[in-house]
């Protein structure tokens, strides 16, 4: 089958498929992961900004101000874990997204049907 | 639908049914798909407990019928979690939350009941943290597979 003219055509047909799907969907995944990791980092900056003005001005306890830069802390790990989860799914989608082209182009080459 | 120009070669059928198969949705995925249950628990949960941590200035005993509500529907949403299949992200989260000895939801609980009132400014923050923490689980529930599509 390899060396089949219609399946040497069908399969840069798909290669240029995937090529096109993979630019869509990948590219508003890496967007999305860069905004998430922008958005953490500005909030802890603000966050630590306005504890230690607080802890300034005695509005917070030694013990207060400890306490929630360790909460800030596990909440980043919990960011991350979200970041992490997130990309494991993006990974589904696109995996899926591939095998769907596979198929669609499959049958509008071979079979001549249309989505 | 067109019909195939006669004479044109037709690959193998069982090739494309595997592929048919395969582009199922949820086939093979490697993180659970989304859960409306999931979703729902996280954020009405998120409402309830930011109400009680503003009682927090109060003494823990006049709650305590409301601690140990919340933490029951607490850890019941840690064990639906803990239950779904490849959801090892969402159920970390969760433990980390939770935690008595940590410094979110569950660590707030263990200080309000073994130091009492807490100050009114902490509280405020604390909180913050916690809203945050609980918008990270349902923000992973809502970025998996089957998700409704956000606006």
């Amino acid at each position: 089958m390899d060396s089949d003219p219609a399946f040497a055509r069908f399969f840069d047909l798909l290669k240029s498929a995937v090529r096109e799907r993979l630019a869509r969907d990948w590219q508003g995944a890496r967007d999305g992961l860069f905004q998430i990791g922008d958005a953490f980092l500005d909030r802890s900056r603000s966050d630590l900004a306005r504890w230690t003005g607080l802890l300034s001005v005695g509005a917070l306890t030694r013990t207060d101000f400890d306490w929630l830069v360790q909460g800030r802390r596990e909440l980043a790990e919990m960011e991350a874990l979200r970041n992490a989860g997130i990309t494991l799914a993006q990974a589904d989608r696109l995996r899926a997204a591939v095998v769907e082209t596979v198929v669609s182009t499959a049958f509008a080459h071979f079979l001549g049907w249309k989505a | 639908m067109t019909r195939r120009p006669v004479g044109r070669p037709v690959p193998g059928l069982a090739l494309l049914a595997l592929l048919v198969l395969a582009a199922a949705p949820g086939c093979r995925t490697v993180i659970s798909p989304y859960s409306h249950t999931a979703y729902l628990q996280a954020t009405s949960l998120k409402a309830r407990s930011l109400r009680l941590m503003d009682r927090a200035s109060s003494s823990a005993t006049e709650s305590s019928r409301d601690l140990e509500s919340i933490r029951t529907d607490l850890d019941a949403a840690h064990e639906y979690a803990r239950g779904r299949p490849k959801n090892g992200f969402s159920t970390a989260q969760w433990e980390r939350l939770l935690d008595p000895n940590g410094h979110l939801l569950g660590g707030f609980f263990t200080r309000w009941e073994t130091e009492g009132p807490l100050d009114a400014t902490f509280i405020v923050e604390a909180k913050r943290l916690v809203s945050d923490a609980f918008d990270t689980i349902s923000g992973l529930e809502s970025g998996k597979v089957g998700a409704p599509p956000t606006e």
